[in-house]
């Protein structure tokens, strides 16, 4: 034999491989044959690999068996063993999918960018970041001037989750978030100013001012909006795949949610539905370890939420939600595989807020000054531009320019949101419904 | 179990008063109640060590543990389901919403299983439950924080339904529908919660469900109203009936103190003095109790009536968060002034 071709891979990259087990079957001038797996690991399938029916020389590599590390370097949607499987019946397993239990195996996977999709572009992902950062300070210190009204919940040390998975996405693709929203919000296109004036309740704010830090709203970019009740994000952004994959118009969308979230029944309902519909959505689960002061492993007895998807037979991943690199590479991976059409994933994003739950609330009682601290060096714009720095692909002015001209855009848009006019008030009433009082009814409503 | 002990309407003269605020005396209440039956416990987001966002169970975890006061993940369907459960099998569950809006994510299971199960087993299965929690227009708190919904509630059968507007009613009501066998919802108005007043240490008075309190009596003298005002809405009506009296206007003001069961001989008692009747609420007009307490006395007392009824409500909008957009929607005080002038004169 000097030649053979591919008749049929027996097993799905990233699917994890017993040693034994067949693995694929190739057909020489003489026979097709199975071929059985040398040893056992996580099946990689590289895009030069020949295609089935080709003709190639003995000794063209055609995969290879992967350590789980590796195998998420390579961002694979990786199947891990099933226990239950008998050996002697390979073709019968059920794919279990599970998630990487390392956040640090995910980290990796920046340096090894998977050849197909998006290209990072590191500079910008600093740029948004930062963006967030400064704008989220000046928008507390505007708080505690009495200018921001209500409630109002930072999104910082959480920057990098946000600006990553936007990064992956389209205008036309639609993102749903929390009570946390500014972050996502600026990520997605809403302008600094538009936020600031929204904060602090004027009209040209990005809901007119009637929505304030909970209710943001720019559906012209695909912020379908952030909520003040914690958990519908997951359905609607459910609901949105459903669109998609009805009218098949290539979008994707995203629900972001906090730990807290991943015990409500709509986080349950929203990805067993997402994934039996196979829907083209992504769950980002923002696991900042508290639900205002309640800590994770009180109200959880399994760690990582992303072990929850395979549940529900979704692939789910834990990733280092401080590492813009890290979540970058599993939202492209799972962004590829809702836009292909291979349904929705599940990201936990292990990360941490620095600032209390709501501004001006208390921060302490329930966790400790050394855990903030901890985490407070672990800041994810830091950690970007010093392996920037570390890698001098980027002039360190750069870096600190992009800074410069970030606070410019962060003290212009409080400027802004100060200068604007408020709402007119005879407006409060507009849009509770599409027709005006007195055309579909009798008379005046009230 | 529960330990019987005497129900009083009236305070024990022997046992002293203090002055506190709404959010205390509530809290008394509740502290009085956990240390007088070991089978009542809250359960709330925060209402543990934390004491409760808006401090409604502060210190009471450090007298009663984590088994009595449980914090619980966001999952408002879970928890409610899992008290009724309790509730029907010995255990008094009070559930702290914070947020009344959050009791939305629970409807279903509390109209089909908590307000329906002493009926479908015949009456032999109680849900002795209160489901309290803050609501209301003020401070920005926009759309998702700001509703009150009690007209739901009170169209249904089933609930008691409590609006405390004092501090002494905070306590004294929060104590009578913890002692209730039945689904009570006990609504703060996050206006009142900070106000103050004179409240008593007697730990078994209680106010009874369906009984009014005359705010303020006719001062015998002017033009008449009755104005029936709802929790937020009472200390704003009396202030308003001050200012009006020197315009000759004579105003008697009600507070239901609970819309369900609703004391609708007090409300007709009034207007047979005034013969005018104006409605202040701060939820919405449509289906709300200003349409059930018109249309009642309609029916039982249109001969008291000499002019027509009034409701003045909240505008019929969503919740905006911006201030000038929110106060729009609120009652203002010239609106409140106007509306009391019109049924007067109108
Ligand atoms: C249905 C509902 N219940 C309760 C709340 C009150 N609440 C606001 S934020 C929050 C904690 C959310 O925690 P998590 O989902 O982890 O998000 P994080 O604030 O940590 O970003 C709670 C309980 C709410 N907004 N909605
Ligand atoms: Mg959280």
């Amino acid at each position: 034999m000097e030649t053979g071709s591919i008749v049929e891979w027996l097993k799905r990259p990233g699917e994890f491989v017993r040693q034994g087990e067949q693995l694929l079957i190739i057909q020489s001038d003489k026979a097709a044959n199975e071929i059985e797996a040398l040893e056992s690991g996580y099946l990689d399938i590289p895009s030069d690999s020949p295609a089935l029916g080709a003709e190639v020389p003995i000794g063209t590599v055609l995969g290879a068996l992967l350590t789980e590390a590796e195998a998420l370097a390579r961002g694979l949607p990786i199947i891990a063993p099933d226990v239950h499987a008998s050996k002697t019946s390979p073709r019968a397993t059920s794919p279990k999918q599970v998630p990487s239990v390392s956040a640090t195996g995910v980290t990796g996977a920046s340096a090894v960018a998977y050849t197909r999709g998006a290209e990072r572009d590191d500079v910008s992902l600093y740029r948004e970041m930062v963006r967030i950062r400064k704008v989220e300070e000046a928008l507390a210190r505007s708080h505690q001037q009495g200018l921001v009204h209500g409630a109002c919940h930072t999104y910082v040390g959480e920057e990098a989750i946000a600006t990553a998975v936007c990064a992956n996405l389209t205008i036309k693709d639609t993102i749903w978030s929390t009570h946390r929203g500014h972050g996502h919000a600026l990520a997605k296109g809403v302008t600094a100013r538009e936020l600031a004036a929204e904060l602090f309740g004027r009209e040209t704010g990005c809901a007119g001012g009637r929505g304030g830090s909970m209710h943001l709203f720019k559906p012209e970019v695909g912020l379908m909006g952030t909520s003040g009740i914690v958990g519908p994000c997951i359905l609607l952004a459910t609901g949105a795949g459903y669109t998609s994959a009805l009218l098949k118009d290539g979008r994707v969308s995203v629900a972001f949610f906090g730990d807290g979230a991943s015990n409500n029944g709509a986080f349950h309902e929203g990805l067993n539905l997402a994934t039996v519909w196979n829907l083209p959505v992504i769950f980002v689960c923002e696991n900042n370890q508290y639900a205002t002061e309640v800590p994770y492993a009180t109200v959880s007895k399994q760690p990582d939420v992303a072990r929850k998807a395979d549940g529900y037979g979704m692939p789910g991943f834990v990733v280092d939600g401080n590492d813009v690199r890290a979540v970058w590479e599993a939202a492209r991976v799972a962004v590829e595989r809702a836009r292909e059409g291979h349904g929705p994933t599940l990201i936990e994003a292990k990360t941490y807020r620095t600032r209390p739950h709501s501004e001006g609330m208390r921060d302490v009682g329930y966790r400790s000054v050394d855990e903030i601290d901890y985490w407070k060096s672990r800041c994810p714009i830091q950690y970007l531009r010093a392996q920037l720095v570390a890698e001098g692909v980027v002039p360190v002015a750069i870096l600190d320019a992009i800074e410069h001209e970030i606070e410019e855009e962060a003290r212009d848009a409080i400027a802004f949101a100060t200068a604007s006019g408020w709402p007119d008030a005879s407006t409060a009433a507009d849009h509770v419904v599409g027709w005006k009082a007195g055309e579909l009814v009798g008379g005046a409503v009230r | 179990m529960t330990v019987e002990t005497r129900m009083a309407q009236m305070a024990d003269p022997r046992i002293g008063s203090r002055e506190m605020t709404y959010v205390e005396a509530a809290r008394a209440g509740l502290d009085e109640e956990m240390a007088r039956d070991s089978s009542i416990f809250v359960v709330g987001q925060g209402i543990g060590a934390r004491g409760g966002n808006f401090t409604t169970t502060l210190g009471l975890y450090e007298k009663y543990g984590p088994a009595r006061l449980r914090d619980v993940p966001i999952t408002e369907r879970g928890f409610v389901g899992m008290c009724t459960g309790a509730a029907a099998t010995g255990s008094r569950p009070v559930v702290d919403f914070m947020f009344i809006d959050f009791i939305l994510d629970a409807l279903g299971e509390l109209i089909n299983q908590t307000s329906k199960l002493r009926y479908m087993t015949h009456g032999r299965v109680k849900v002795p439950i209160v489901l309290r929690g803050c609501f209301g227009l003020g401070g920005a708190a926009a759309t998702h924080h700001s509703g009150s919904y009690y007209p739901f509630f009170a169209h249904l059968p089933g609930f008691v339904v409590a609006l405390p507007s004092t501090p002494a009613d905070a306590k004294g009501l929060l104590k009578m529908a913890i002692r209730t066998d039945d689904p009570v919802i006990f609504l703060e108005h996050k206006g009142l919660l900070n106000s103050r007043g004179t409240v008593s240490g007697d730990p078994d008075l209680l106010i009874p469900f369906g009984v009014a309190s005359i705010r303020r009596h006719l001062a015998g003298h002017g033009k008449r109203v009755t104005v029936v005002a709802i929790s937020g809405m009472v200390s704003k009506v009396l202030a308003a009936a001050d200012r009006l009296a020197a315009e000759g206007i004579d105003v008697e003001v009600i507070d239901p103190r609970t819309i369900a069961p609703l004391d609708i001989g007090s409300i007709i008692e009034s207007v047979r003095r005034t013969g005018r009747l104006l409605i202040v609420d701060e939820d919405y007009a449509p289906c709300g109790i200003g349409a059930e307490v018109a249309a009642q006395v309609v029916s039982d007392a249109f001969d008291y009536l000499d002019a027509p009824i009034k409701r003045l409500n909240a505008n019929f909008t969503h919740v905006p968060y911006s201030p000038p957009l929110e106060a729009e929607v609120a009652i203002s005080v010239g609106q409140l002034d106007n509306a009391i002038r019109e049924a007067v004169h109108g």
